[in-house]
């Protein structure tokens, strides 16, 4: 598998004693979206610009295209398209003319500016000052900003933050439409797992610095394609051997407590329904693991 | 590097698309416009072009001359200012810093890109400026009309030399302010830290002396100088010491940015933080090397050279002595030129070429020195120019005006005295303030007046303060008669550094004042004041000092003595205490030729020819006064005297009396036209022989009124002016007339 960016032991500080990165190892293959996930403040951003060399990565971790980073920088920028940090825009420029002066520093051929602004269907505003946008179209603007030229690899820095939930969608399709039409590989950060659980292939999290999980999307599927959960119970020996009989995984946590597993989170009312019927007399239903509350749990700990 | 240089003629391209709307070009131009715009307005509605000029000069020179100093002192740095904030503000505002950097341009490019635009904006106002200035002369002289002696050519040469050496002394600003625009991210501060520099400079420039590398003192200097190098160099050293700090600027500012942190961008590793090293210390070093200050090498000749522009052919000139009237050297006039080398040792003093008895020229020289005069007499009018050795002394005077004095406000208002120790601290501080001003004074090249002339010009200064010093303890005397007063230390050795007996200061009349002053302040006798001066001179022990002071004593005084018996006094008395053979000899001639034209004595004859070249001599007038005004075309006060001698003539024309206005011309048709238009009862004529008349009516001056009795005998070598009452009360007695009431 091809990897597009790749970090080993990435790590970066401000003063001495206080990490905002460490050891952080990524792999991105070609062709995914990878969703990079973490909590506000969690280095995302900081991780992006050292990503984008913004911020210099000194110890030379960062390869890019299987090369290192700094030797590539900036030529490598007519591959990458970024949004780092809500838009960059210049807000006394028309749509077009932003579009145009990304367009000629990445010497790319203008006609391509109206390509993109149909993409993002900014085409109706294109001559109208980007300081009169409003902030969907900013963000939409920025987006094309990054695609224009058809770079190879996309850095989007929350890029549906502040967008209202139609945009979001949108934003959405048309990331997963030129991940899919044109092979993009897409790095997109959020604080959001429900959007990249929606649009990503692959996914990072992070928290205070530190790299808590990084698989695909898949995986973290088949991780979480069962469902645990507690019951607390009368006699729960008791019943932990009759399901047991029945075939049904279980283990006893305390004096009245025991975990369940069952197949999907679906099955919880019929199982629950099944213990009643048959007399059980239940004071507690609780989900120990679900793939939120595992992520609430990664990032808290 | 050509694919270096490609990125960043790219980048520059692309901030031409991210300067769109903004105006920045616009405003260059109309920074550019205000001026030459504000001056024609002015001009045009003012109509007011100063006195008439003699001598040929450029028109456009001129006029930019006048607006130059406001453009390169404020309107331009203020440019600066406002452009390179804005410019790095569309940046800063937008993100756009961060957007640049994940593009393909590179961080030089980037950073020089955006400098560039600057330069451009610069060009932008320099070109609208010289432009529009050259348009505003054509436009005044639209509506005026302009001076005969101007010159309508445009100067091309001139205008791109000014124009490249703006641009380049405002390089360094533009580096210096473009650094802080980039570095601070507010519009408002880098706009304020600016402004506030730039006014500071203008008020402080008036107080203290800006150094030499301060940016906004560099665009100064090209319209203090708007001519450029007095020494032939294309550039001023201020202007190429722009670049140096450009330079600085421009490594300082990029590698900030680049690497974001001071201590990364300088000091993170061995190979930056000698890198680092050696820009600071090759910028210092350079700037050193510049900044030095030159002499004028001397050459083992002393030389006296000129030439006369005029239409008139000069014959003969005269290098004396100002004082003591000792001619150094006659010098021959070929073609309008002089050239003379001189042997003998020569002190360094004010000396005078005169040339053909009339036209004086000052120089400043001493042996060893080259002089060269470029003379321009027209329409009457003198101007001299002075080149060669002596041009930073040349400068230094004429840079050295006069400044307000609080001391001396306080001293002649009779302020604080009461406070005699605070007066003496004032008098020293000011005094020390001068003296040590006196040896910073550069040239636009850094060349420094030699240490002679430094000397002698910190001597001048501390003889202004003594004078004050001495006119502050006559003042107390009289205030407060009971108390003494007491000179401090600091005014005892300022006294020290003057001699009583100083040589090369003789020729100065402040020392003069100072030197009667100690010499007869305990003289208490109740007697002339100029007696006790004349007998504290005698009483000097014999020397060539003595000789010359005395001399020059004794000329002034026969020139103002009011009677030939004072004259007579002060010769017998004194002259023969001057020792010195040459100058006695000197003081007997001078005491003559007064003596032979007092009253009684036969007047010397002057043959003179009027209008219809008909030639008359004084034996003409025999049995009647002559009143003869001695006048030439080309002297003012003459001209303001000639209507009240007309007035004169026609109110005792019937009277036995004839005058006589006699021309000293040396331009005869210039005198046949003015004579033409004057009143006919004033004979009109023109001296043939103007030496001898000099010679013989011992002429320093004109205008001058010689009255002649009927037997043609001296009756008033002198007159007084027409204008004053007594010069009718004495045509009156001579003419037996009554007193007027």
């Amino acid at each position: 598998m091809e990897l597009i960016i790749q970090t080993t032991n990435l790590t970066f500080q401000y003063s001495k004693h206080k990490s905002i990165i460490e050891n952080l190892t990524i792999n991105v293959p070609k062709g995914s979206i990878y969703g990079f996930l973490g909590p506000n403040g969690a280095g995302k951003s900081t991780t992006m610009r050292l990503l984008t060399g913004i911020i210099p990565d000194d110890n030379n971790t960062i390869k890019i295209f299987g090369k290192s980073l700094n030797e590539q920088i900036p030529s490598v920028f007519s591959k990458i398209g970024a949004l780092v940090e809500s838009p960059a825009l210049y807000l006394h420029l028309s749509g077009y003319n932003n579009l145009l002066y990304i367009a000629k520093v990445k010497n790319i051929n203008p006609d391509k500016i109206n390509e993109v602004l149909e993409l993002v269907e900014l085409t109706y505003a294109k001559n109208q000052k980007a300081k009169q946008y409003s902030l969907g179209m900013k963000q939409r603007l920025a987006i094309a900003m990054a695609l224009i030229g058809e770079p190879e690899l996309l850095f989007l820095d929350e890029p549906v933050n502040g967008l209202d939930p139609n945009g979001i969608v949108e934003i959405r399709k048309l990331l997963i439409k030129i991940n899919k039409e044109k092979g993009v590989t897409i790095f997109v950060s959020s604080h959001l797992l429900s959007e990249i659980e929606k649009m990503c292939t692959h996914i990072g999290i992070i928290a205070k610095g530190k790299l808590k999980f990084e698989g695909t999307m898949n995986q973290l599927s088949t991780n979480f394609n069962t469902c645990k959960i507690e019951i607390t119970i009368d006699n729960a020996s008791d019943w932990q051997k009759k399901l047991n009989e029945s075939g049904i995984k279980t283990e006893l946590n305390e004096t009245h407590k025991i975990a369940v597993v069952l197949n999907s989170k679906e099955e919880i009312p019929t199982f629950i329904k099944k213990l009643i019927e048959a007399g059980a007399l239940i004071y507690e239903v609780k989900i120990l693991e679900g793939l939120e509350e595992w992520f609430l749990n990664l990032i808290e700990n | 590097m050509k694919n270096s240089l490609n990125n960043l003629f790219t980048a520059i391209q692309a901030e031409h698309i991210k300067k769109r709307g903004t105006g920045i070009y616009l405003l260059s131009f109309i920074f550019g416009l205000i001026i030459p715009l504000l001056y024609t307005i002015v001009i045009v509605f003012n109509q007011e072009l100063g006195k008439p000029i003699a001598f040929s000069f450029n028109i456009f020179t001129k006029h930019l001359d006048d607006i130059l100093d406001s453009f390169t002192v404020f309107i331009f740095p203020l440019l600066i200012i406002l452009i390179t904030s804005k410019i790095a503000q569309l940046d800063h505002k937008n993100g756009g810093w961060q957007l640049m950097e994940t593009t393909p341009l590179q961080k030089t490019s980037i950073y020089l890109s955006k400098f560039c635009m600057v330069l451009i904006a610069n060009i932008i106002a320099i070109f609208t400026f010289i432009f529009f200035s050259i348009i505003s002369t054509y436009l005044i002289y639209l509506f005026t009309e302009a001076p005969e002696v101007a010159d309508f050519s445009i100067p091309v040469t001139y205008l791109v030399h000014l124009f490249i050496r703006l641009f380049i002394a405002s390089l360094y600003l533009t580096a210096f302010q473009y650094f802080l625009a980039v570095k601070i991210s507010s519009y408002i501060w880098s706009v304020l830290i600016g402004f506030f520099l730039l006014i500071g400079f203008l008020i402080i420039s008036n107080l203290v002396i800006i150094p030499d590398w301060f940016p906004f003192e560099i665009l100064n200097r090209v319209s203090k100088y708007s001519e450029g190098s007095q020494v032939g160099n294309w550039f001023l050293f201020t202007e190429k010491s722009s670049l140096i700090g450009a330079a600085f600027f421009l490594f300082l500012g990029y590698y900030w940015y680049s690497f974001k942190s001071i201590f990364r961008a300088f000091f993170s590793s061995k190979k930056r933080a000698l890198l680092s090293f050696a820009v600071l210390t090759i910028t210092l070093f350079s700037y050193l090397f510049l900044s030095q200050t030159h002499q004028v090498k001397l050459n083992d000749k002393t030389i006296i050279a000129g030439e006369i522009k005029s239409e008139i052919q000069f014959k003969k000139a005269y290098l004396i002595h100002p004082i003591i009237e000792d001619t150094l050297a006659a010098l021959e006039i070929k073609n309008n030129k002089f050239h003379t080398v001189l042997s003998n040792k020569i002190p360094l003093d004010n000396y005078k070429v005169i040339i053909d008895n009339s036209l004086p020229v000052d120089l400043l020289f001493a042996s060893n020195d080259s002089i060269f005069a470029s003379i321009e007499f027209k329409n009457n009018e003198l101007k001299t120019e002075l080149f060669g050795t002596r041009f930073p002394e040349n400068d230094y005077k004429k840079s050295n005006s006069f400044s307000w004095s609080y001391l001396s406000y306080q001293i002649n208002e009779n302020v604080n005295l009461e406070n005699s120790n605070r007066i003496q601290k004032e008098l020293y501080d000011e005094w020390e303030e001068k003296y040590n001003a006196a040896n910073t004074f550069r040239t636009a090249d850094n060349y420094t007046p030699k240490q002679d002339f430094i000397e002698k010009e910190k001597k001048l200064i501390t003889i202004d303060y003594l004078n004050l010093l001495n006119q502050f303890l006559d003042k107390r005397k009289a205030l407060f008669p009971n108390e003494k007063t007491v000179l401090t230390d600091d005014i005892t050795s300022l006294k020290s550094k003057i001699s009583l007996q100083d040589e090369t200061l003789i020729g100065n009349e402040n020392y003069l004042i100072y030197l009667l002053y100690e010499l007869t302040k305990n003289d208490d006798r109740d007697i002339d004041k100029n007696l006790k001066e004349i007998d504290a001179i005698s009483t000097l022990k014999p020397s060539q000092f003595k000789n010359r002071l005395l001399f020059n004593y004794l000329k002034n005084n026969i020139k103002e003595a009011n009677s030939a018996e004072t004259r007579l006094q002060l010769v017998e008395n004194y002259a023969d205490k001057i020792t010195d053979s040459k100058l006695n000899k000197s003081i007997l001639h001078i005491f003559k030729t007064y003596e032979r034209l007092g009253r009684g004595k036969i007047a010397d004859d002057i043959i003179a020819t009027n209008l219809d070249s008909k030639t008359f001599s004084l034996t003409n007038f025999k049995g009647k006064y002559v009143v003869i005004d001695v006048w030439a075309t080309w002297c003012g006060p003459c001209l303001y005297q000639s209507p009240y001698f007309e007035k004169m003539a026609l109110k005792y024309k019937k009277e036995n009396i004839q005058f006589i206005a006699l021309s000293t011309d040396k331009d005869i048709t210039k005198w046949y036209v003015s004579a033409k238009l004057k009143s006919k009862s004033v004979l009109q004529l023109h001296a043939n022989d103007m030496e001898k008349l000099r010679k013989d009516y011992n002429i320093e001056s004109i205008p001058r009124f010689i009255l002649i009795d009927t037997e043609g005998k001296i009756y008033n070598s002198s007159m007084p002016f027409p204008t004053e009452p007594a010069f009718e009360m004495i045509l009156r007695k001579v003419l037996n007339l009554k007193e007027m009431e």
